[in-house]
């Protein structure tokens, strides 16, 4: 790799938020195209984090330290990328069902996938059914991600799906679920397309669920 | 080296009750005295001015000669390890861990799941866990060589333990000539005399006979000590049975036992380091059975420590052993009793870790398990560090109401020194343990062993060594059967 890109990876990998954005900066004034940075570089450091988190070297704040170190070095890398690139790994209509207000598991999903290069709209708690759909929409979203933390408000994850279906939207959305009570038992049961445990596992759901449909 | 941090944190005895149980057993040595089976032994006492009594053959010893070994007895040393990074500073109240105890006569074999004559390969095996297990510091042994010729049956020990491990040894020698090979061996696999002289890397295990008789068994101190060998004084009782049934008349009893061996080795070599391990054992009143892993016992044995530390010397004693026939819950219970009070109280060094039915055999999945438990005990020795930065009242205030620390640059800062990570105990989801298979502690556990044995973690011994050690077990064999 370029040795610039190749600091870019380091630095991410150490979560040196600062330093990526420096070194971000010079890739462009080098003239090394905006999409390998990104790709090869930031993505590419997240990817190894992601496996360095499932190995059990590194743990949730080392993984939010290189999301946002990634975070800063995608904020002055956007003007210059290209829109297939922007939109290549997908977007995402993310947030916590109607009823919950838990966010915390939602907020790891949501860095984790813009770490893996993910358009992420995150709606925040307690969104309800509609604004799911009325979200994804307007975004042309490929992907919904739906959290819960509870048994009590689990059933709205059903009533979201359904609000898709009864809005003829089903077809043209793959909807993700998650939380601490949910199995993948109960994906399956109430017609989600994945369910994750955590949320590493969210990303490579999401891109699997991305190269095995062709959604535009 | 090793150095573990110097904190005891629990004492059971009042400063009065230490001097109590030291007086009571300073008038048990003074007055009543040890018998010795040992003609040796019995004129190295009387050479040095004990009141021996030839037809009783009892040694009485003045308060003076306590004091004097008191004296003379190394307050530090280095435990050393084949390996210099293996060796340890032993010290009063620095705790250490250790797999098994000498030579326990069968196995528990997790395939078979039960238990079954130990071989020569399985002390190589068990060497080999031992030596890769992070929280195991010292060696002993969790089954035997059973293979071999009953009389050789210790000398293979030693050859299996010598060449696969590199961390300190401590293993017993029953009589003078066992020592001899104990000795030559270790030389061997030292690569030589000089170099086993400069470091001896192994200590030799020696205990009196409960209550207050010392046997030929101790004579080998005579024969280590020659080659700065550190000593072990380790009484090892049955409560109820052979001390009192109270523990404060048993502590009275194995500390002046114990002592006995003190002042017997600062008699044969004034400054060879010595080990204070009184062990405290229980005899089971219901089934006629040495039992460890008891609650008495662990609380006794915290006492010993408690005396080690006032005595200012390195001390000894089970910890990790339990009674419970498998690598269970019951046996997870007792170990971390044993573990954690041991821990607590600073006793220096605890054996027995992996070893189960009460030390007739060991697992070396509970080895790992064991392993596991120090880990937790060592991050309850290093309790909570307060100042300004861990208080964190900045960071409270600027993660605001409501908000979360998971992404805050202090979490980031702390988390890893501050928190507890299990790297045998699986933290997952229960989907994802449910995925792999719903696997037990000990099947991890079991797991974590096969994956250590087909490793290439093997330990090299220095060079010509091996031939060296061929020689001296096969010289040590012929001795024995003379």
């Amino acid at each position: 790799m370029e040795r610039t890109l190749q600091a870019i990876y380091n630095f991410v990998i150490d979560g040196n938020r600062k330093a990526v954005s420096e070194q971000v900066a010079n890739a462009l004034v080098d003239q090394i195209p905006a999409d390998q940075v990104l790709n090869e570089a930031l993505i590419g450091a997240m990817t190894e984090v992601g496996i360095r988190f499932q190995n059990g070297e590194y743990y949730v704040p080392e993984m939010l330290a290189s999301a946002r170190a990634m975070q800063g070095g995608l904020d002055i890398l956007k003007p210059h990328l290209t829109t297939e690139s922007i939109r290549a790994k997908g977007r995402i209509v993310i947030g916590t069902v109607k009823g919950d207000l838990h966010d915390i598991g939602k907020n790891l999903v949501s860095m984790m996938l813009e770490g893996a290069g993910f358009d992420v709209i995150d709606l925040g708690v307690d969104v309800s059914p509609e604004r799911f759909v009325a979200a994804a929409k307007e975004s042309k979203a490929q992907l919904i991600g739906l959290s819960a933390l509870l048994t009590t408000t689990m059933p709205n994850m059903k009533s979201t799906i359904e609000t898709f279906v009864e809005h003829g939207m089903r077809e043209s959305v793959r909807i993700i679920v998650g939380g601490a009570p949910v199995t993948e038992a109960y994906a399956r049961d109430i017609g989600a397309d994945g369910y994750a445990s955590d949320a590493t596992r969210a990303v490579n759901l999401s891109k699997l669920l991305m190269e095995k449909e062709v959604l535009t | 080296m090793k150095t573990s941090p110097k904190i005891a944190r629990l004492n059971f005895l009042s400063a009065d009750d230490v001097e109590l149980i030291h007086e009571s057993s300073i008038e048990l040595l003074a007055s009543h005295g040890v018998r010795s089976e040992s003609r040796p032994i019995f004129d190295i006492f009387s050479r040095a001015g004990a009141l021996t009594d030839l037809d009783t053959q009892v040694i009485r010893l003045p308060r003076e000669m306590v004091d004097a070994a008191l004296a003379t007895a190394p307050k530090s040393f280095v435990l050393y390890g084949r390996d210099p990074a293996m060796d340890l500073l032993a010290e009063a109240g620095r705790p250490y861990f250790g797999m098994g105890g000498t030579s326990e006569p069968f196995f528990w074999d997790y395939d078979l799941g039960k238990t079954r004559q130990p071989t020569k390969q399985d002390m190589v095996d068990s060497t080999r866990i031992a030596q890769a297990a992070e929280n195991i510091d010292f060696v002993m042994a969790i089954c035997s060589a059973g293979d071999v010729p009953k009389g050789e049956i210790y000398l293979h020990e030693y050859d299996a333990i010598f060449r696969n491990t590199t961390k300190p040894v401590i293993y017993t020698a029953p009589s003078r000539r066992f020592t001899t090979g104990f000795i030559e061996m270790a030389i061997a696999a030292s690569g030589g005399e000089s170099a086993f002289r400069e470091r001896p890397w192994v200590v030799l295990y020696t205990q009196p006979i409960c209550p207050m008789v010392i046997g030929a068994y101790s004579e080998g101190m005579i024969d280590a000590a020659e080659f700065g060998v550190p000593l072990m004084a380790a009484p090892g009782p049955q409560i109820g049975a052979t001390s009192p049934t109270t523990l404060a008349g048993t502590l009275a009893q194995i500390n002046a036992e114990a002592l006995f061996n003190v002042v017997l080795s600062q008699l044969i070599k004034p400054g060879i380091p010595v080990i204070y391990g009184p062990q405290t054992g229980v005899f089971d009143m219901s089934a006629f059975q040495s039992t460890y892993g008891s609650a008495e016992q662990a609380v006794a044995r915290a006492a010993v420590a408690q005396l080690g530390r006032y005595y200012d010397l390195p001390s000894f004693g089970l910890g990790g052993g339990v009674e419970s026939k498998l690598p269970d819950a019951e046996a997870a219970a007792q170990a971390t009793m044993g573990i954690i009070l041991n821990a607590l109280s600073g006793l220096t060094l605890t054996q027995t870790l992996g070893t189960m039915g009460s030390g007739l055999y060991g697992s070396p999945e509970m080895v790992l398990i064991c392993d596991e438990i120090v880990r937790m005990a060592k991050r309850i020795l290093k309790g909570i560090h307060v100042d300004q930065a861990t208080l964190a009242v900045d960071v409270i205030r600027d993660v605001g109401h409501g908000g979360q620390y998971l992404s805050h640059e202090h979490t980031l800062e702390y988390f890893r020194s501050e928190m507890f990570f299990p790297k045998l105990f699986k933290r997952q989801s229960i989907t994802d343990w449910e995925c792999r298979g719903m696997k037990s502690a000990m099947d991890v556990a079991h797991e974590r062993v096969e994956e250590i044995l087909q490793g290439s973690n093997t330990v090299t011994l220095p060079p010509g060594a091996n031939q060296m050690l061929e020689t001296a077990l096969a010289s040590a064999i012929t001795n024995i059967n003379l």
